[in-house]
């Protein structure tokens, strides 16, 4: 079922991309990359920007769960009131877990061609769609540079490129949390940031396993979400000026630790804990679709 | 629910997946394609098998174990048949990389030095000549070994010390064993090419090139070498020039295994299932068979009987051992076994013994006969 359904697909189109690429391995893997990642750009971009918004907003969202600890109904309410939807953090999983079949099965699809045994030669044989002359693709070209696309880098390249570029694409979707805030104060921003290295860490180290063929896929597949992730940006800037062009305020003002001691020097203020809340009742009402773009 | 956990929970949740994704990724083949069938030959009285860990000797007459090496596993795999000769075993191996933080793999040949007694010391060891894994089963001839490379190469090693004396590159991975006659060593590659190759000095003396990838080696015949291909055919080549003088029978499907040569007829099989029996000196068609298994491996003919080791199309595929009239291809006998038989069986004395993927019957001796099980081997406690 799982072969029938992904990985046989991928292994076909790889083999139909390298065939018409001029048998070339990387156009191929590149080609479906490409299509992969617009394929599931409408749910990526959904992701992203669900994932920039509730970044934007999540000082309200830390401030509401404060202030409404002892009453979810007017805390739904409030983050109704924000344009923040609990139900979208799951949502907002979806092109997450789409990926990881993406992701097992291209690396299942590029050890069965490349495989280089005769084994994984013969297994191939039935996976290939009659359409396909295989005779004439046999063998797989698997050499490219100084690489041999079944093994992984054998001189640290790929690793490093697949690191950089996943952090600069995490670092893209990670905006900073705001000045003076805490870990304590935003722990999703926390969690986001640390992220931001983990996650590189992690694929970069897997790429110094996997074949360079996937790292090849890790590589591209980053670089197309930078290019999203600096149009998300674009975008989101833009929002963001028109709603402040608007005279629109947001309904919650955090003071975060080190501005509410400002506070208390200026105001001899009030208020112990470390993120004051001011419920703005009169700011203009956000849209619910605002959040979802 | 406690809220405060919701905003925490779409980035704890996206790196638990991702975790479980690379895990399960791990799961799928640590390396690539790290399996393979088992290696599998004999020199007539003790059978070889590299079956992935290790590699062990056989002793059917004894019915025990000879020698299994390394004692323990080193993290490299063997799955090239071993060739043995003079009491001295040579081997590659499928490369183990340097750990965790090392990408680098190192891939190894090994020549072992069989004693008197049980057992077996190591002669020399060259980890330096060949990059990528080794497939194809080495060649001894005198005081020399040749192998063909993953990497395209074909490496002529001093039998004695395993010191490189030549290498040649072809355009693809070498999967078959070499074949030599009268100085000249002929070479099937995967680029679709056959070599010949002068023994002494790696010089080339002549390629032709064909219709298909190459995956077995060379079968050598009265002026004429016969090599199997993808692209459906046997081809019969002139041993001194390289000219191809026919090419047979054009089948739908692979031919994979190389030709068995007996007394003027070649017996063939394709991963189709059809058995061929063909005449050597043109390649007119003499029988076929159609068995319904995917035939992989090389026919074994003796006395009169040809042997075939099949893979049997199911869900869990499983395997079949067939023995055939020679004359009309007519099936005398078949034994089913419980994986499929991917390496070309050998005959030792009057059993004809194949390797599975089963640890529990390793290898397997029928009787030449009749097919009846004469004997059955375990995978060793110690390597499971």
């Amino acid at each position: 079922m799982w072969d029938t359904l992904i990985v046989n697909p991928m292994i076909n189109a790889l083999l139909l991309f390298y065939n018409f690429l001029g048998q070339n391995f990387i156009l191929a893997i590149a080609f479906l990359t490409i299509l992969i990642r617009i394929i599931t750009l409408p749910l990526n971009l959904k992701q992203q920007r669900s994932m920039m918004h509730t970044q934007e907003l999540q000082p309200e969202i830390n401030a509401i769960q404060k202030k409404y600890r002892d009453n979810p109904q007017k805390m739904q309410e409030e983050f109704k009131r924000v344009g923040y939807n609990p139900a979208d953090t799951l949502s907002g999983c979806i092109p997450t877990l789409i990926q990881f079949p993406i992701l097992i099965g291209l690396y299942r699809a590029i050890t069965t061609i490349l495989g280089t045994t005769p084994q994984a030669l013969f297994e191939l044989v039935p996976r290939v769609y009659p359409a396909i002359n295989l005779t004439n693709l046999i063998p797989v070209e698997n050499k490219f540079m100084w690489l041999n696309l079944s093994q992984p880098d054998p001189i640290f390249v790929l690793p490093i490129v697949v690191f950089v570029s996943m952090f600069i694409q995490q670092k893209l979707l990670t905006p900073a949390p705001p000045k003076g805030q805490t870990q304590q104060d935003n722990p999703t921003a926390g969690m986001s940031q640390s992220m931001m290295y983990t996650m590189p860490l992690m694929f970069g180290f897997f790429s110094l396993q996997f074949p360079a063929g996937l790292s090849i896929y890790f590589i591209l597949a980053n670089v197309i979400g930078i290019v999203q992730g600096l149009y998300l940006q674009r975008i989101m800037n833009r929002e963001r000026a028109e709603r402040a062009a608007r005279g629109e305020t947001r309904p919650y003002v955090v003071e975060t630790e080190k501005s509410a001691a400002k506070s208390r020097q200026s105001a001899n203020g009030a208020g112990e804990s470390k993120t004051k809340v001011t419920n703005n009742s009169t700011a203009p009402r956000r849209k619910k679709g605002s959040a979802k773009r | 629910m406690d809220h405060m956990s919701r905003p925490l929970a779409r980035p704890a949740l996206r790196l638990l997946l991702i975790a479980a994704a690379l895990f399960l990724l791990t799961g799928c083949g640590s390396r690539l394609a790290t399996t393979n069938w088992a290696g599998l030959s004999t020199d007539g009285r003790l059978v070889y098998l590299a079956f992935g860990p290790q590699v062990l000797a056989y002793d059917p007459a004894a019915q025990a174990q000879a020698w299994i090496h390394p004692a323990a596993s080193t993290g490299a795999a063997f799955f090239a048949a071993p060739a043995a000769a003079d009491g001295r075993v040579v081997f590659g191996d499928y490369g183990h990389s340097g750990g965790l933080f090392s990408p680098r793999v190192t891939v190894s040949v090994y020549a072992l030095q069989e004693g008197d007694s049980a057992g077996a010391s190591q002669l020399w060891v060259n980890t330096s000549d060949a990059r990528d894994k080794i497939v194809a089963p080495a060649l001894q001839v005198g005081e020399q070994v040749f192998l063909g490379t993953a990497d395209n190469h074909i490496l002529a090693l001093d039998a004695t010390s395993g010191r490189l004396q030549w290498d040649y590159q072809t355009g693809h991975a070498i999967w078959g064993q070499p074949a030599f006659r009268d100085g000249t060593l002929y070479v099937a590659s995967m680029d679709h090419s056959v070599y010949a190759l002068d023994a002494a000095t790696g010089e080339l003396k002549w390629s032709q090139a064909l219709g298909g990838a190459l995956p077995s080696g060379p079968t050598l015949g009265d002026g004429l070498l016969y090599v199997s291909s993808f692209d459906g055919n046997v081809h019969a080549l002139d041993m001194a020039t390289g000219e191809e003088r026919w090419a047979a029978p054009s089948a739908d499907n692979w031919v994979w295994g190389a030709p068995a040569l007996l007394d003027g007829t070649l017996y063939f099989g394709d991963i189709g299932g059809t058995l061929y029996a063909v005449d050597a000196a043109t390649g007119e068609q003499k029988w076929t068979q159609e068995t319904q298994n995917a035939i992989q491996t090389s026919p074994v003919v003796s006395n009169d009987t040809l042997y075939v080791a099949s893979q049997v199309a199911a869900e869990t595929p499983t395997g079949a051992l067939t023995a055939y009239n020679v004359t009309d291809g007519t099936q005398l006998w078949s034994e089913p076994t419980t994986t499929p038989l991917y390496a070309t069986p050998v005959v030792v004395e009057d059993a004809l013994v194949v390797s599975t993927q089963d640890a529990n019957a390793l290898l397997i001796g029928y009787d030449l006969a009749n097919g009846q099980e004469l004997w059955r081997y375990a995978l060793p406690q110690t390597s499971n």
